[in-house]
């Protein structure tokens, strides 16, 4: 008996079973022809934005963000604190671009600084470090950081003062003289108290506690 | 390639090697793998070019190798980086020679004596033996009050620097017998020879 071409599976006169391996592999194609065209068409759409190294380190700086809060609290929902796994948003350093959930800050950075990451936000490390940096830029942006510097201590109000420095250390010293001061005459007086006690333990098991008789 | 990249991570890419290596090498493997894995690195010196580098090295406070837990001092992690961008030498020239930024001069000093031949270094480094700013230098857990001229003296003198194994130097004499050096003209001498001349006119 000839195997029918539209038949999948055919049995023959003897009763054994034959499958029509093209008809199968027809409709695998059949089955991920879309899932494979969609795939592509989200990378073109990733690769479309390619970001450059300067919008990357905005971008960096503000998901940092997250780090600085080290240290601070946050109140969470229960039903996001018994999440286990790292996708999608839990307990830690959150990346929204890969929709990814980090326990601690170094897995979080060097997560940051992963090639599958870099992907994700669109970031071509290979195209921005080919760029040159003249001397030029490079005067320019040390003028840049004194000016900003210059305008920071101005803003703190005031040049080092050596002065100003020995004054705030003395008061210093001072205030800490103090709190020693306070603590040790605590500690006198609890040990104090501790001996008190002590003696009229000892007194009342000898049978001679206070002044008060004994006998009824 | 592939294989290159799983045993030696951090590689410079598109740098011309130095010392007959690529540039990175010139700190060996224990401690650029100690940079490449600590957390100043991998938070403050990703995607640096030499302009953003500048951000961070105007604030470093201190040179050194390695603080008391073993972790790389900012100092050298920014070294690793300045080998990996390879900056043009009128770049690194400018910085060691900027006067606002103390420290930035050390990471410029440091810099080129990992990468120049030794008649460079003497020829570059030697005029800041003139250079007495304070700076600060974390030995372990302490941290020592120095100046860059010792710096220098270090850097010129001892094979070891920041706790960095330094490329090997021919010596003075010996370039200056190959006729490749001039006897260096001491910052004494050039005292010492005013004072003889005013002294003359007297
Ligand atoms: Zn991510």
């Amino acid at each position: 008996m000839e195997p029918n071409p539209d038949q999948k599976v055919t049995v023959n006169s003897y009763g054994r079973t034959s499958w029509n391996k093209e008809a199968y592999a027809q409709e695998a194609l059949s089955r991920r022809k879309p899932a494979i065209e969609a795939d592509s068409e989200a990378k073109a759409e990733v690769n479309a934005g390619t970001v450059t190294s300067h919008q990357l380190m905005q971008l960096r700086e503000q998901v940092l963000e997250q780090v600085n809060l080290i240290n601070t609290t946050t109140i969470i929902s229960n039903q996001i604190a018994a999440s286990n796994s790292k996708r999608g948003k839990g307990v830690g350093f959150y990346c929204d671009v890969c929709d990814l959930t980090f326990k601690d800050d170094y897995q979080f950075i060097t997560h940051l600084n992963h090639p599958a990451h870099l992907k994700n936000v669109g970031f071509d490390e290979d195209v921005e470090s080919q760029k040159e940096v003249s001397l030029q830029e490079v005067k320019d942006r040390l003028a840049m950081l004194k000016r900003n510097l210059a305008l920071k201590r101005e803003a703190d109000g005031k040049e080092f003062d050596l002065s100003d420095r020995i004054k705030k250390r003395r008061e210093f010293d001072l205030k800490e003289e103090e709190k020693r001061r306070v603590r040790r005459r605590a500690v006198k007086l609890r040990k104090r108290a501790e001996t008190a006690s002590a003696d009229s333990d000892i007194a009342q098991m000898m049978g001679f506690g206070g002044f008060l008789s004994t006998k009824t | 390639m592939s294989t290159e990249f799983r045993h030696d991570r951090g590689l410079a890419k598109r740098v011309s090697k130095i010392h007959g290596v690529n540039p990175v090498f010139l700190i060996e493997k224990i401690s650029r793998e100690r940079i490449l894995d600590s957390f100043y690195w991998k938070r403050d010196c990703f995607g640096l070019n030499t302009a953003t580098l500048l951000d961070r090295a105007v604030a470093l406070q201190h040179i050194g190798g390695y603080d008391e837990l073993q972790r790389p001092t900012p100092f050298i992690c920014l070294g690793l980086k300045m080998l990996q961008l390879q900056p043009a030498p009128e770049i690194i020239t400018y910085l060691l020679h900027q006067r606002d930024f103390k420290y930035l001069t050390c990471l410029a000093a440091f810099y080129i004596r990992l990468t120049l031949d030794s008649a460079g270094v003497y020829r570059t480094l030697e005029p800041l033996y003139a250079d007495y700013r304070k700076i600060r230098y974390k030995k372990g857990s302490t941290m020592v009050l120095s100046h860059i001229d010792e710096f220098i003296d270090e850097l010129l003198t001892s094979e070891r620097s920041c706790d960095m194994i330094l490329p090997r130097m021919v010596g003075r004499l010996y370039l200056e017998d190959q006729e490749l050096l001039e006897p260096r003209k001491s910052e004494i001498d050039s005292d010492l020879e005013s004072d003889e001349s005013e002294s003359g006119s007297d």
